[in-house]
């Protein structure tokens, strides 16, 4: 039986070799595509940095045994907001280099 | 019971970039006072700031005055305070170059610039490890948005690598952070500190490996070799005062490493004691003598203006590797120097663009004499003076002290050669580039150029500042001094922070 945590740290991995792949790509859409599987994956990796638990609350009631730490869970909600800002940010300069240069390569040049 | 004064030089220019938001459209007057009232009173706080911070008392603000380690809080010692000033001063003196006088710049430089700067302040002040990264985020966003600011292809090119670069950069500093917080079990730095001591030795070689992608950030963001890559193009494509105010910027990413080396990866920290040791120095040398190498081969001003940068970011980086008091202190001394030095650089380079004219701008080929080439020479010779650190100003008190403190390194020799070796080569290139745009002058008429009396006024105050620098040294020397005694001791700040009951 395979453990929750291979399972997650092979997702974590999946996500951030598609991720490379698509950066090294040099086009904005497969760079910004890229850019938001790594940003998932670091996100699925902040979380688990409050070690993976089943069955737990994920904060103290009264009459519950054990929470989950709730710190990580703060720590992804921001990396969330700030990346949807990034993405967001991204794909408008993506979106303005094309009409610029009429190509969608990171040097502005298609025969780079 | 907290003093707000803490938290005004980030709140401060985050509120006025609020008000030039609400400002109406057009009202281009309106925002420059906003603005520039702004960066004045952040200045002012940061002058009281390092009088504060220079009694010896480690200020410390508690946000919503929860209890440490849970809540975050800001930190004001000696460096940070200093660190604080300096980016206020050039960050005032950048927007003032901005401000004077005719320029098309959009409504929204003056919110952006703000914004640039209350993220840079908040990134100084910051006494928790993700409060640091959002900080970065704050700066970074104001500064992806003005590299890309203005008309030129170029900087759209040039912001694109610049925004994908740094948005790896960070998703390295989120893994790196949560490896850290993984391991300890808290953010705030002095905490940490204390907490990588107490780790069972299993968790070494992790702790290790979160430390070392926190000095790999660290370097890109300062843009050490090989991490530097991003810089050049996207410094020499943006406007000037913002290329003046970036001069600050990777400033962030050396405070960070002087930072970090000094409390949670310093003396007595157990696995991670002294991690930066072995690699600092060599790569600091490396830096400075690569971007000289290729300052030599720049074709345009602003070009050379950002591989010197990256060059004075190595010669800085000597003093803290050589994990000396002295040698910290002499490495903060060249840091101010060199900051103000290459503002200047980046303000007079916008001006010899705006006297020669769109057509040749700032490359460095001859062109018709400009039509105030007297007062345009002058400053570019003082600040030619101040960048090759020639005495008499301040830059060369900086690599003389860098050099005492390195008399006694094993690596003397080596840091010898490459420091001198590097204000010799950085001193051929600038008079070589002065040569050419000033002597080789051809016979064409000039181009109608508007007036830059009053542009010239912003450079003229850096300038002063530089001339305050090297007659102030022995009181500022001095200061530095303490503050370095502070910052290599992780135990004054680990008393202070968590020595502190509310």
């Amino acid at each position: 039986m395979i453990s929750i945590e291979a399972i997650y740290a092979l997702a974590i991995g999946a996500l951030v070799a598609g991720g490379v792949y698509l950066l090294l790509r040099a086009r904005t859409f497969p760079i910004i595509l890229g850019l938001s599987l790594i940003s998932y994956a670091v996100n699925l990796y902040l979380v688990s940095m409050g070690r993976l638990a089943v069955g737990r609350a994920a904060f103290t009631l009264p009459g519950t045994e054990g929470h989950v730490d709730p710190v990580p869970q703060a720590l992804v909600l921001t990396a969330i907001v700030i990346g949807f800002a990034m993405t967001a940010f991204s794909i408008t300069l993506a979106v303005k280099s094309f009409v610029v240069f009429g190509n969608d390569h990171i040097d502005g040049r298609e025969d780079a | 019971m907290n003093n707000h004064a803490f938290i005004l030089p980030v709140l401060i220019p985050l509120i006025a970039a609020m008000l030039c938001v609400l400002l109406p459209t057009g009202n281009r007057a309106g925002r420059r006072v906003v603005g520039g009232l702004a960066l004045l009173g952040t200045t002012a706080v940061a002058v009281g700031l390092v009088l504060l911070a220079d009694t010896g008392a480690i200020g410390i603000y508690r946000f919503g005055n929860w209890p440490i380690p849970y809540g975050i809080i800001f930190l004001v010692d000696r460096l940070s305070a200093l660190m604080v000033l300096l980016c206020s001063t050039v960050g005032l003196i950048a927007f003032a170059h901005a401000s004077v006088g005719p320029d098309r710049r959009s409504d929204h430089f003056p919110t952006l610039f703000l914004t640039l700067v209350a993220g840079v302040n908040g990134a100084f002040l910051t006494g928790d490890a993700f409060n640091l990264f959002v900080f970065f985020e704050i700066l970074l966003l104001s500064a992806y948005i003005l590299v890309v600011h203005g008309r030129a292809a170029a900087r759209a090119q040039a912001g694109m690598q610049y925004v994908f670069l740094n948005l790896v950069g960070s998703a390295l500093f989120l893994v790196a952070v949560g490896m850290l917080y993984g391991l300890t079990g808290t953010l705030n730095m002095a905490h940490m500190a204390v907490r990588v001591t107490e780790l069972p030795p299993g968790d070494a070689a992790l702790l290790r490996v979160g430390a070392v992608l926190m000095m790999v950030v660290f370097a890109i963001k300062s843009a050490l070799f090989p991490v530097w890559s991003w810089l050049p193009r996207a410094y020499a494509a943006s406007s000037a005062p913002v290329a003046a105010v970036f001069a600050i910027m990777t400033k962030v990413g050396v405070y960070a490493i002087i930072r970090y080396s000094g409390l949670i990866f310093g003396a007595g920290r157990g696995p991670v004691e002294d991690l930066v040791k072995p690699w600092l120095l060599p790569l600091a040398l490396i830096t400075t003598v690569v971007a000289i190498i290729a300052a030599v081969a720049a074709r345009r001003l602003n070009v050379l203006a950002s591989w010197l940068l990256i060059a004075s970011v190595g010669t800085i980086l000597v003093g803290p590797g050589l994990f000396q008091d002295d040698g910290l202190a002499a490495g903060l001394y060249y840091m101010l120097h060199s900051t103000l030095a290459m503002a200047a650089l980046f303000l007079v380079a916008d001006l010899i663009e705006r006297q020669r004219g769109p057509e040749l701008g700032d490359s460095l080929v001859p062109g018709p004499a400009m039509p105030q080439q007297r007062l345009v020479g002058v400053l570019f010779m003082v600040t030619m003076v101040a960048v090759a650190g020639l005495p008499p100003l301040s830059g060369f008190l900086g690599k003389a002290l860098l050099l005492s403190a390195a008399s006694q390194h094993p690596a003397a020799p080596a840091i010898f050669v490459i420091l001198l070796g590097a204000s010799f080569a950085s001193l051929v290139v600038i008079s070589r580039a002065g040569s050419v745009l000033f002597w080789k002058t051809t016979d064409s008429p000039a181009p109608a150029s508007a007036s830059i009396t009053w542009k010239a006024l912003p450079v003229s105050l850096l300038l002063l500042c530089i001339l305050g620098l090297t007659l102030g040294a022995g009181p500022v020397s001095e200061y530095l001094d303490r503050t370095a005694a502070q910052v290599r001791d992780p135990s004054i700040l680990i008393d202070a922070v968590l020595g502190e009951r509310p």
